[in-house]
């Protein structure tokens, strides 16, 4: 599920073609993507690695004010990313697929079925996600497969180690895209088996799959691809193999489940932070309020763009992912634990 | 609120639909007195015309025989009774002989009546009325508060014959019949095992059927075996005619578009599913059992699939797999592909589809709405009426939809191909079928009113529905998702006999199974 989260967003924007670095760079600012992403989850995984718990029971176990708060946080995190998710993709389908529609359906249908998808609950989700990550790389393989005739080895240079900083501005943009590390954080250690080599898999394999489109797009159509809003979707239209003379359609199919898989994760999450708030008996209500809430920020964002356009900015500075996946985890690190007699009065 | 309307419902429930309980009468106790017990039983029968009840007078002991017309082997019932009773109607009281009492007559019956190896022993009005109306021959003697039901059933039944529903080309011929016992019998031929047992119930309040859970004792999960048992408990209906009637409370999920409970009317697929551990039910007066848990690839597989090569096995699988998908999601995908996205069909498909449509006045959704209704219609009549004249109607309907149609300027020709497409489609996986159908008109909705993007939300929608499915704690999309390599020899490729062999499979011990005992 995270891996299809991950994937989501690269559908998006390839980088290279809107971060200062290009060609082979961008492949090594994935690299540094990664490494930032581990060096963001390492205070976390110090804190807590010897509790064996979840953050948000981690912060419960502190004091039940840093609960609520980590709680709050996380869950009007998962609230934007969800809405963010909508939005996005409403612009994909109204800018690249279904130009004279209006918004408001895409936006309202599109989480209609991911609340439709929380309601099912996470195993039917995640049984869910098997299927489509083999289905995602094999219309991928399809894909390649068609653009082999379009193989420019000129686009093999090596990266200029000139641009070493702007390389690395391009690492930290993609980190900051990279809203899955909360999620990761909420639900590794809920994992069976060894968390670390899962963590460790799930970066690997998204470098490995980004990397794969990324090359794709730079030793085939660059220049085309350079110029389009979504050059991965660029790159379907162009695909021709067989009678088949484009595979966007494939493309447009896959991502829009991935984009239900994500935001579905966040309802999800968002459901579950809210309810330590609000207690377990109002789960379905906060499903629906959460729906509400998403459809409207979804609508704003997408009437508004500038607000939109602000907001991202924000995300893209990559100061709240920081703060959620590194600050407070090393903020509940260095709260005091509770003492027993304060449990007790707090019974 | 939301408990306010749960209790409003559950009240409207209580005052309008009256739970059913068996008659009062019916718990009491029998009558030592012969004829306070025949007027009783008249009573309670109503006079109803079946009922044929005979007073012999038999060694000086008042005896009464009662049996429902049509349902007892009168032959057997000669064989069986005349000699026992005979003997005791010769037997003078006078000269001391054991039969003066009624005791003694009991203990005769008993010991002379042993061909009837179906002997049972009463004590109320309702266990008589079972038997009489299972087909039993009843005695009450005088003088004693119990009766005694000998088995001789001998009504007419539909012979052996080869199932119309599961056709197969190599293998058994044999079919499940309506009678239970005989079920029984078929399936305890083909599993000579000590290990298989068979669990007689009673449901259904004044049906009173008769259903058998059948299992391995040594493959099946005790969890699941007391989840079944628990909701066949729980179930409380009047009339209990068809297997159908049991489903609803063997699913977990009612509302589900996919039932995780499926149907066979061959013992030879019913055997070879209880030993993986699954669990039949078997219901008296149809030939339909009832096999839980059902997971999504067993609607793919048959019993051919076994007999075949491996190679051929895996590509009818294959092919199965894709009318599937084919079936559900053509016609909308083409109302969706030709009204919104025509970019995408190769030039010259799109030039015939358009030349073809040109022509016609409906919009393309209302064109597919309308020659699946058509068909639908068809079907549905040819299914129900007498065959010759269900060949006909095939025959019109062929002729109205594949040709008139067309000629009359209605319907675009590609659509026709679509449909025909879809329909044989459909009859490829038959166990599907009512899903198939409501999802091909959801989706033609679907893909007529918003594209392409409405059919990925609604095959989303479907698919997840179908992962959420837990039948009787496993996973219906199991072993594909979650997924396990071994049990996946036999999901989209049919594995030889020296690997499907090598391990025993068992239903729980699939991932994600909340059966598993281990």
């Amino acid at each position: 599920m995270l891996l299809l989260c991950r994937t989501y967003t690269f559908f998006t924007a390839v980088p290279g073609f809107t971060e200062p670095v290009s060609g082979s760079g961008a492949l090594v600012s994935l690299l540094f993507s990664a490494l930032f992403s581990l060096a963001a989850l390492l205070p976390a995984w110090l804190v807590l690695r010897r509790s064996g718990t979840g953050i948000l029971e981690y912060a419960y176990q502190k004091s039940k004010t840093a609960g609520y708060a980590c709680s709050t946080l996380f869950g009007l995190g998962a609230l934007f990313s969800a809405a963010d998710c909508a939005v996005q993709y409403d612009f994909f389908i109204t800018g690249a697929i279904y130009p004279n529609e209006r918004n408001i359906i895409f936006i309202v249908l599109f989480t209609l079925c991911a609340l439709y998808m929380a309601w099912m609950g996470l195993e039917a989700v995640a049984r869910f996600s098997g299927p489509l990550l083999i289905a995602l790389l094999f219309s991928l393989g399809l894909i390649i497969l068609s653009l082999i005739r379009e193989f420019d080895p000129l686009g093999m240079s090596p990266p200029d180690l000139s641009a070493f900083p702007a390389m690395l501005q391009s690492a930290y943009s993609t980190f900051s895209e990279t809203g899955e590390l909360v999620l990761a954080l909420l639900f590794l250690p809920y994992l069976k088996g060894n968390v670390k080599k899962g963590f460790a898999g799930w970066l690997a394999a998204a470098v490995l799959l980004l990397g794969t489109v990324i090359a794709t797009a730079i030793y085939t159509v660059q220049d085309y691809a350079a110029t389009q809003n979504y050059p991965f979707y660029a790159i379907a239209k162009t695909a021709l193999l067989f009678y088949f003379q484009r595979m966007d359609a494939l493309h447009m199919v896959l991502w829009t489940m991935i984009g239900l898989v994500k935001m579905t994760l966040y309802l999800y999450i968002c459901r579950q932070c809210f309810s330590n708030l609000c207690g377990p008996r109002v789960q379905r209500w906060l499903l629906l309020g959460e729906g509400a809430a998403v459809i409207a920020l979804g609508l704003v964002f997408s009437f508004y763009l500038e607000l939109f356009r602000a907001a991202y900015r924000i995300l893209l500075s990559g100061v709240p992912l920081l703060l959620l996946v590194s600050a407070v985890p090393l903020a509940l690190g260095l709260l005091p634990r509770k003492r027993k007699g304060d449990a007790a009065v707090e019974k | 609120m939301f408990d306010f309307f749960k209790r409003k419902a559950a009240q409207e429930e209580r005052q309008e639909y009256a739970s059913p309980s068996p008659s009062p009468a019916e718990g009491e106790r029998l009558n030592p007195s012969l004829s306070e017990n025949m007027i009783a039983v008249r009573r309670l029968f109503d006079n109803s015309a079946d009922l044929v009840d005979r007073r012999i007078t038999a060694g000086g002991v008042e005896i009464a025989v009662l049996i429902c017309e049509g349902m007892v082997n009168l032959q057997a019932f000669a064989e069986l009774m005349a000699g026992p009773l005979t003997s005791l109607g010769t037997a003078q009281p006078s000269l001391g002989h054991p039969c003066a009492s009624p005791q003694a007559a009991l203990e005769h019956l008993r010991a002379h009546a042993v061909l009837g190896a179906d002997q049972k022993e009463f004590y109320t009005y309702g266990e008589l009325f079972t038997f009489i109306m299972s087909g039993f021959a009843v005695l009450l003697i005088d003088g004693l508060p119990l009766g005694i039901a000998l088995g001789m059933q001998g009504f007419s039944f539909r012979s052996i014959s080869e199932p119309s529903s599961e056709v197969n080309v190599r293998g058994s011929r044999e079919g499940f019949v309506e009678p239970l016992r005989i079920n029984l019998t078929m399936i305890r031929r083909r599993l000579k095992s000590p290990l298989l047992k068979f669990e007689l119930a009673t449901v259904g309040v004044r049906s009173k059927t008769d259903i058998c859970l059948v299992y391995m004792t040594d493959s099946v999960s005790g969890k699941m075996l007391d989840k079944v048992r628990g909701r066949l408990g729980r179930l409380r209906l009047d009339v209990v005619l068809e297997s159908g009637y049991l489903e609803p409370f063997l699913e977990d999920r009612p509302l589900s578009l996919f039932s995780g409970v499926g149907t066979t009317e061959r013992p030879d697929t019913l055997c070879a599913k209880i030993c993986e551990g699954r669990i039949a039910i078997l219901v008296d007066g149809t030939p339909f059992a009832l096999i839980v848990p059902y997971l999504f690839n067993e609607h793919f597989q048959s019993v051919d699939d076994y007999t075949h090569r491996p190679y051929y096995a895996t590509f009818i699988r294959l092919l199965k797999y894709t009318a599937f998908f084919f079936t559900i999601l053509l016609p909308g995908a083409y109302v969706a592909l030709a009204s919104f996205h025509p970019e995408l069909f190769p030039n010259a498909l799109l030039f015939n589809i358009a030349t073809s449509e040109e022509s016609t006045p409906f919009p393309l959704m209302f064109e597919a709405l309308l020659i699946h209704f058509i068909y639908e219609l068809m079907r549905e009549a040819g299914l129900r009426l007498p065959r010759p004249i269900g060949h006909a109607v095939s025959i019109v309907g062929a002729l109205v939809i594949g040709d008139a149609a067309v000629t009359a300027g209605l319907i675009g020709a590609p659509m026709v191909m679509v449909v025909a497409v879809t329909a044989i489609s459909s009859f490829v996986v038959p166990s599907l079928y009512q899903s198939i159908t409501v999802l091909r008109f959801a989706f033609i909705l679907i893909g007529g009113t918003l594209g392409l993007f409405g059919m990925t939300l609604g095959l989303t929608a479907v698919l997840c529905n179908l992962c959420a499915k837990h039948p009787m704690g496993v996973p219906q999309t199991a072993p594909a998702s979650p997924f396990s390599l071994y049990p996946m020899r036999d999901v989209f490729a049919r594995a030889g006999w020296r690997k499907l062999g090598r391990r025993q499979m068992r239903i729980q011990d699939l991932p994600g199974s909340e059966t598993d005992e281990a």
